[in-house]
């Protein structure tokens, strides 16, 4: 039963009068990325840290501001009501405008890492094995609201504020398998040239176009006897994208397209696009370019 | 003097005293048909009907005799106009007539047929014993060809007259030479009038066909009362299914509009939903044994042809001591006794295309054959409306069924034997080229197959008082889903057996007795996300959650057996009462196969009341336990616990029943369900074996059930059919010890369903169905929260089943034209669901953050054209 109504999803897709994931008119955290990608736990080594990175984006730019927590509540299904950061939630220390270090040497990470650990059976005489156990962190992203052209959705608390909140995981593992790494986009096609760094790329209203990531050399790392699959997600502020998600290997290793049709809109406009890369292991990567949309006789 | 010699010398050839004749009061009964029941026919020697003294008029008297399930006539009403010596006589004639009684399927039933005696004047002239039989003929119904029986043929310009026999044959003596006008007026039937040539020492045989007055692309058949062992009892013969607008002639589409049924959601794939009982806790039985898959894709068609079945009885609780393992209602598809004539059907419609025949096999007296098969085809047309998409067929959605019976009766033996071969299977394959908005982890293939095979052996024998009935089935049951990395496989190979003794110690005592068992035994293997195995209370939004980890069972040997042994009396300690008690032990051995099993036994005590205190009045009340062992998987690690015991259930009904005239019925009936030890969800772990591991699934969840069902109803009449069905009910439950009471996922308080069917002359039928049902519960998202390594958001839901999504309410219209030739029947329909377009809602749609919502609808109007072809 559920396994056919899951088929009815996937056939249904989205209602089409909603507000669209691809479609970015407030604040949103893309993704989270952690440098390194996984945390290696070798009782050899002196504990690990690594720096995560929100890729948060509001339409106007508005300064957006971020916190995180690593959750006191640490379960393999979490409940997403968890109230961290806050009550359920111990803050990790900033190290940018839109980072925080997760650092296993802090002793109140390492011992509710350690508790996880222990409780999960994972621990087995301070050796974490090697396919690990995910270290959940909760963030939270806030930006005014009054800088968006129509004066922005009110903010959870029916304030003049923005207010994004999310929950990522950080995997901790024993030593042997090598670190994954965190997977690049070098560019992105737009039809066939690549998207300019300088938004100089342009596009006619209302054409079609097709946009293609094109991943780093070194993107795609082998994972158990094969590659990884890599999974990319696509954003506009303006114009319609044909799919959210595309992947270069389907979940049952069909190789596929991973290039999706973008629509720009009917009025020029300059419009800005983000592509998110995931390897499917942790490791994530993005790409933001932006588009100007000028009227046929501009082309 | 009798009659009987008066109407030997009108050259009657046959004993026609005691022939059925059509009913004259042509509004209130159809002719009689052989089939779906197979009617009585008359034993023994003619019984005679004395003409009355001092009359010298003729008479025709009709009556409605009740003959009981031993053949014998335990009453009979006279029913044409008063005509008191002569309604005199019939009636002491009638409780003298003996009958072979009529069966469904080979089940000796009791029915209610017209019947009528033919009283000739003692002066008419006598027939000259020993002329040869001039005129013979048979006489058919144009269309259906069915052999037409008690219908009387007569030459008025001679004043002779004969009735047809059972297999519709006539004949005429002492013709004289020359054009006689043959002429037929029988009611329902166009009259007839036909010149046959009648050549001196020669036989002349014809063949008539009558038109009837009001097509009937189906059987028409006089439906007694079958004795109601069960307390709540909805019997709706194949006739009447036909008719019902929106189930497109569906047996089983025609349950949800019975009361006490719930709605559900088409996407769901139709669950039977019975008196706020959990899906899975009600089933549907064919024959005695279940069906394990009702419906194709969504819905569209059931797997069983709907032809070859003679009607459905749904009992929605306190059910007999037959059936158990149950804790909900049930209902009893049957099929019907194939005819000897040779018989089908082909149909078309946009959708599907499906046929039938029928017939004796020659040189084997008593055995008759029949096949069916249906096949969509919807897969040619989803292929192409695919095309270009980021979905690619693999396997396009189609589905078939296939239906092969054997009737065996060898004439005189008190043995019978059917042979019931089935087969359905759906299957779908498809590429999705791009991970879905809802889950970046699906992609890729996504495969299901659905389907199964029966066979079916039934063996009956009685003799006097004494009767037993069996039935073996073996089952293989296929169950594919394959979606992405996720996926369930399940082979199964079931044996079924139940046989049923019954002995009939007195007029006032039945007796019965009954094995019924099932092993299922099967290889399963699993691959999924917990959440995936959605269960009641979670239907509604709380779909899997994405960052669930993947549970698996690798390819695992499951049994379930589960015996069950039952008694039951049936006892009338005076005339009117009727008390049923029954005692049913079951045991539930389940597992995996290899390794220890769990073993549970349940005694589940009922008993039912029925009192019958005028013709028209009846009271009736029930209590009983039942018990419900764990099924698909429940019981099996790590999606289930071994540990679950039955399911228990304690049903009271009490209610009421009036027929304040022939052919309309009115029925109120209360309930009160207490579920104890329901199978729910637990978060809780146990040491098993040294162990720690998660109890997964107990037996800590509760409910209630209550409400009140009205039916009124008119019975299939020649023109007039529907009813009106209105349920008032309240179904409710607490998941773990603390919580508080929720609303059971099809909670529906008001539910209405108004059917009804009228026949118009040349061919046309219109009919409608209108439903009214409060919307499902369901359960509000509050917000949510991103789960970044994903791309995805969780929702935060509110209390389970705390709101409801707006009424169902829909018109469906079905119009029949009916052409009928002479030895075939063309039907062209147009059935059209959700007639004035309003599409119900079927659930909510959110926005991929749950910050916007929609509701999702159903389907919109849908008109449905199709051809039907029979012979």
């Amino acid at each position: 039963m559920a396994f056919a109504l899951l088929a009815g999803l996937s056939l249904a897709g989205c209602p089409e009068n909603l507000e669209k994931q691809s479609q970015i008119v407030k604040l949103r955290v893309l993704a989270v990325q952690a440098e390194p990608a996984e945390l290696i736990v070798d009782p050899a080594q002196p504990p690990p840290r690594t720096t995560l990175t929100a890729f948060a984006v509001e339409p106007s730019d508005a300064p957006i501001a971020m916190e995180y927590a690593l959750c006191t509540v640490q379960e393999a299904v979490p409940p997403p009501d968890v109230d961290c950061p806050g009550t359920q939630g111990i803050p990790l220390q900033p190290s940018g405008p839109l980072s925080a270090v997760l650092d296993l040497g802090d002793p109140r990470a390492a011992a509710l890492a350690q508790q996880v650990a222990q409780d999960g059976g994972f621990a087995d005489g301070g050796a974490l094995p090697p396919e690990g156990f995910p270290i959940l962190v909760g963030f939270r992203a806030t930006a005014p609201a009054h800088t968006l052209p129509d004066g922005g959705p009110p903010g959870a608390d029916g304030g003049d504020l923005q207010i994004f909140e999310g929950l990522t995981t950080v995997t901790a593992r024993g030593p042997g398998a090598p670190l994954n790494h965190n997977p690049a986009i070098d560019s992105v096609l737009l039809g066939d040239a690549g998207i300019a760094d300088d938004g100089s790329t342009a596009a006619p209203v209302s054409a079609t176009l097709r946009l293609d990531p094109v991943p780093a050399q070194d993107a795609k790392e082998p994972v158990d006897g094969g590659a990884e699959a890599l999974g990319y997600s696509f954003f506009a502020t303006a114009g319609s994208v044909a799919s959210l998600r595309s992947t270069d290997t389907t979940a049952t290793g069909q190789p596929a397209d991973k290039s999706v049709d973008w629509s720009a809109p009917s009025e020029p406009q300059e419009v800005r696009l983000w592509v998110v890369v995931r390897d499917g292991r942790g490791g994530v990567g993005w790409k933001a370019r932006s588009v100007k949309v000028t009227p046929p006789a501009a082309q | 003097m009798t009659a009987a010699p008066v109407l030997a010398g009108l050259l009657v050839a046959i004993p026609a005293l005691a022939q059925p004749v059509p009913d004259p009061q042509p509004e209130e009964k159809p002719p009689k048909a052989p089939a779906p029941i197979t009617p009585p026919r008359p034993v023994g020697p003619p019984v005679e009907a004395e003409y009355p003294v001092g009359e010298t008029n003729g008479a025709r008297v009709v009556l409605e005799i009740d003959v009981d399930a031993h053949g014998q006539v335990s009453a009979a009403r006279v029913v044409s106009p008063p005509q008191p010596r002569f309604d005199e006589s019939a009636v002491a004639a009638a409780r003298r007539l003996r009958f072979e009684p009529a069966r469904r399927g080979d089940e000796p039933v009791p029915v209610r047929l017209q019947f009528a005696f033919n009283f000739v004047p003692p002066t008419a002239a006598p027939a000259p014993s020993g002329y040869q039989v001039d005129v013979s003929g048979t006489v058919r119904e144009r269309g259906s060809r069915r052999r037409l029986s008690g219908i009387e043929v007569s030459i008025p310009e001679l004043g002779a007259s004969a009735v047809t026999d059972p297999q519709g044959r006539f004949e005429l003596r002492g013709v004289p030479p020359g054009q006689p006008e043959l002429v037929i007026a029988a009611p329902g039937y166009q009259r007839l009038a036909v010149q046959v040539a009648v050549e001196a020492g020669k036989r002349s045989d014809t063949s008539l066909l009558l038109e009837p007055l009001f097509a009937n692309p189906f059987e028409a058949t006089v439906e007694g009362e079958r004795t109601r062992e069960e307390l709540s009892r909805t019997t709706i013969t194949s006739q009447e299914i036909q008719r019902v607008p929106g189930a497109q002639g569906d047996a089983l589409k025609v349950i949800e509009d019975l009361p006490g049924v719930a709605r559900t959601s088409p996407i769901g794939g139709g669950l039977l939903v019975i008196r706020g009982s959990n899906p899975g806790d009600s089933l549907v039985y064919l024959d005695g044994e279940p069906i394990p898959l009702l419906y194709h894709f969504g819905a569209i068609s059931s797997t069983v042809n709907p032809d070859l079945l003679e009607g459905i009885e749904f009992i929605p609780g306190n059910f007999s001591a037959t059936y158990g393992d149950l804790i909900g209602g049930l209902v009893e598809v049957r099929s019907r006794s194939l005819r000897e004539e040779p018989h089908g059907y082909a149909n078309l419609n946009l959708l599907e295309a499906s046929a039938m025949v029928e017939t004796e096999v020659p040189g084997v007296p008593g055995l008759s054959v029949a096949l069916a098969g249906r096949r969509s085809y919807i897969d040619y047309i989803l292929r192409a409306a695919a095309s270009g998409s980021d979905l690619t067929f693999t396997v396009a959605p189609r589905y078939y069924d296939a239906q092969l019976r054997l009737d065996w009766r060898p004439p005189g033996s008190s043995h019978s034997l059917q042979f019931i071969a089935l087969t359905s299977d759906d299957k779908l394959g498809l590429v999705i080229a791009r991970p879905i908005d809802q889950d970046p982890n699906v992609s890729g293939n996504v495969d299901t197959e659905t389907g199964f095979q029966q066979l079916r052996l039934k063996h009956s024998w009685r003799r006097g008082p004494l009767s037993v009935d069996s039935i073996a089935m073996y089952e293989r049951l296929v169950l594919r889903f394959a979606i992405a990395q996720q996926n369930l496989d399940v082979l199964s190979h079931d044996l079924f057996l139940r046989s049923t003794a019954s002995f009939e110690a007195s007029e006032a005592l039945y007796l019965f007795a009954g094995i019924d068992l099932s092993n299922r035994r099967g290889t399963v293997s699993a691959s999924f996300q917990q959440s995936l195995a959605v269960r009641e209370g979670e239907f509604n939004n709380q779909g899997p959650r994405v960052d669930e980890p993947i549970t698996t069972l690798p390819p695992t040997l499951v049994n379930r057996f589960s015996p069950g042994l039952w008694a039951e009396a049936r006892i009338r300690p005076f005339p009117g009462l009727t008390l049923t008690p029954g005692l049913r032990f079951d045991a539930y051995v389940y597992g995996v196969a290899q390794q220890g099993r769990t073993t549970t036994a349940t005694l589940s005590p009922r008993l039912t009341a029925r009192w019958e205190a005028s013709s028209a009045w009846a009271f009736k009340a029930g209590a009983g336990l039942y018990s419900e062992g764990a099924r698909n998987g429940d019981a099996v690690r790590p999606f289930g616990n071994p540990n679950v015991l039955p399911q228990r259930a304690l049903q009271l009904t009490a209610g009421a029943e009036v027929r304040p005239m022939p052919g309309l019925f009115f029925s109120a009936e209360a309930f009160y369900k207490k579920l104890s030890d329901i199978i729910v969800r637990s978060s809780d772990t146990e040491v098993v074996g040294g162990q720690t591991l998660p109890v997964i699934l107990d037996n800590a969840g509760i409910g209630r059930v209550y409400g009140v069902e009205l039916l009124f109803r008119k019975e299939l009449t020649t023109r007039l059919f529907g009813w009106i069905a209105y349920t008032f009910s309240r179904s409710q439950r607490i998941d773990r010890p603390g919580d508080q009471w929720r609303l059971f996922d099809f909670d529906q308080t008001h539910n209405l369903t108004a059917i009804a069917s009228y026949k118009l002359p040349r061919g046309w039928q219109i009919g409608a169905r209108f439903r009214f049902i409060t919307g499902n519960p369901e359960t509000p998202v509050l917000g949510s929260r991103y789960q970044a390594p994903l791309d995805v958001y969780l929702p935060i839901y509110g209390a389970t089943n705390s709101e409801r999504v707006p009424p169902f309410s829909q018109l469906d219209v079905r119009i029949d034209k009916v052409w009928t030739f002479d030895a075939w029947t063309l039907d062209a329909y147009l059935d059209v669901l959700n007639a004035y377009n309003r599409r119900p809602v079927e659930g909510t749609l959110y926005s991929y953050d749950f910050g916007q919502s929609e509701y999702l609808r159903g389907l919109p109007i849908i008109p449905t054209l199709g051809l039907k072809g029979s012979f």
